[in-house]
């Protein structure tokens, strides 16, 4: 049993209702009007695009195609990371395709080849939805975690050359804003987790089941993600904001301001 | 290198934005030296910390700490030898005994770590309630945090203290008690920068001298 094509007519009478929004948008002055027609179109293009190509990606199957399609979705993760986060790409680009893409590709063959047990480890339908979800989601926690980090040492400069001062070394001195950080960007996944199934039913788990996946397959999955998408944010986290430490000061323990962007 | 002093600060210049802070700046203390200071605003007291402690390279000059050029080789270094109060503290949201706990760990303090006797003297001689170890730093007051940070400072047992205003908090008695304490300590250098004039010439400490050549 299949879902029930949604139709270009059935999509349409969703978008009506953005009218009134956008119009109520305007007589209360609340300024997300440009911002809103550019995100919905954005969303509509690139997911016809990822419809189109993943169409052909699973298709072929091609296991060197599918590890250079990943490759691709870490670079662009990094480059989302960095532009978030207003840092330098030189410094940083490298750094966090490593950081991520390393445990990714670990995780994701601990999934298909351990705990999916799949023929083909590298099977498109698989390892390119699973990396999607499971990126996706690192992404945004290593964004609040470098926000949340950076923004700390400067708002907390004082504590920093305190403990500096008091006979800290730089790890010792920056563990409480690396503590605060990796807080800050994993409580959303563990409120998530606290939360599915009584306040929320996942995206993933929906989708399945309007695909024709019996309640109990889908749930199976949802908990692998659930559990791969925290394991693989707190490494991601936790390498990251290591890394960061490392390079974001000078010889003088001083945050380097050359790292971010003017 | 000249080991007569542990502070020595030759022709010290630097400048913020444009803004001249130090001109040729010198000034040294020398081993046991008790030293205060009272530097008027804007003179740049912390600009001169930070480049003792090296956190800051200035601009022209050299700093000396215990013979050694600070630099960004030896910074590291440098601070194992300093315990250094600054005047403004933001402290974490912590027990007082986590904290102390946490600061007798860093790396610099693992060798010598805190002295508990003197730490508890201090406590006392500080007027701090005698279960401050058992309070959250966030639930003391401003005075009290001042004074609990310069007990800590004090029994780190290092060769060279860099207080800011740590006494501002303290009334006069009990300030000359703590200053008379450490004028007992012979090997400790200390620079002890001070507005409180009553402050000076007790104990050992003496007025620092700091001379401009050719500004």
């Amino acid at each position: 049993m299949g879902a029930e094509q949604v139709t270009v007519v059935g999509i349409g009478i969703l978008l009506a209702f953005l009218i009134p929004i956008f119009v109520v948008n305007k007589m209360i002055g609340l300024s997300i009007n440009k911002s809103m027609i550019i995100s919905v179109v954005r969303m509509i293009v690139q997911l016809l695009l990822v419809g189109l190509y993943l169409q052909f990606l699973f298709k072929w199957n091609y296991s060197w195609l599918n590890v250079t399609y990943i490759i691709i979705m870490v670079l662009v993760s990094a480059f989302t990371i960095t532009g978030s986060c207003k840092l330098k790409r030189s410094k940083f680009l490298l750094l966090l395709s490593m950081g991520v893409g390393i445990p990714l590709f670990v995780l994701i063959f601990i999934l298909t080849g351990f705990v999916l047990k799949l023929d083909n480890v590298f099977d498109a339908r698989y390892i390119i939805t699973l990396s999607g979800m499971l990126l996706g989601n690192c992404m945004r926690s290593i964004i609040i975690s470098f926000n949340t980090f950076y923004n700390s040492i400067r708002e907390n400069e004082d504590t920093y050359l305190l403990y500096l001062s008091l006979g800290a070394s730089r790890d010792q001195a920056v563990k409480p804003q690396i503590i605060n950080a990796m807080e800050s960007a994993l409580k959303p996944a563990i409120a998530s987790m606290m939360t599915i199934g009584l306040v929320s039913l996942p995206g993933m788990m929906t989708g399945q089941m309007l695909g024709g996946s019996l309640p109990l397959t889908a749930i199976s999955y949802q908990i692998i993600i659930m559990v791969a998408i925290f394991i693989l944010q707190y490494t991601g986290i936790a390498v990251m904001l290591k890394i960061a430490a490392n390079i974001s000061f000078d010889s003088r323990d001083r945050l380097r301001k050359e790292i971010f962007l003017h | 290198m000249n080991k007569k002093n542990a502070i020595q600060l030759i022709d010290i210049s630097h400048s913020y934005d444009g803004r001249q802070i130090l001109n040729n700046l010198a000034f040294s203390v020398g081993y046991g030296e008790k030293l205060i200071f009272n530097a008027p605003s804007g003179f740049g007291k912390s600009t001169i910390f930070n480049m003792i402690m090296g956190f800051l390279q200035p601009e022209r000059g050299r700093v000396i700490v215990d013979g050694m050029e600070v630099t960004e080789d030896t910074a590291k270094d440098v601070r194992s030898k300093i315990a250094f109060l600054p005047q403004n503290m933001m402290l974490p949201n912590a027990s007082v005994r986590d904290f102390i706990h946490t600061i007798e760990k860093f790396d610099a303090n693992l060798e010598v770590g805190l002295n508990m006797d003197v730490l508890k003297m201090l406590f006392k001689e500080l007027q701090l309630p005698e279960d401050v170890c058992d309070a959250k730093l966030n639930m003391l007051s401003g005075g009290e945090k001042q004074r609990l940070m310069l007990a800590i400072v004090i029994a780190l047992d290092k060769k060279i203290l860099l207080l800011d205003e740590a006494l501002s908090g303290v009334d006069i008695e009990r300030a000359e008690k703590v200053l008379n304490y450490l004028s007992g300590i012979k090997d400790l250098s200390i620079v002890f920068i001070s507005h409180d004039s009553r402050h000076m010439g007790i104990g050992d400490f003496k007025k620092l001298e700091v001379s401009y050549h050719g500004s």
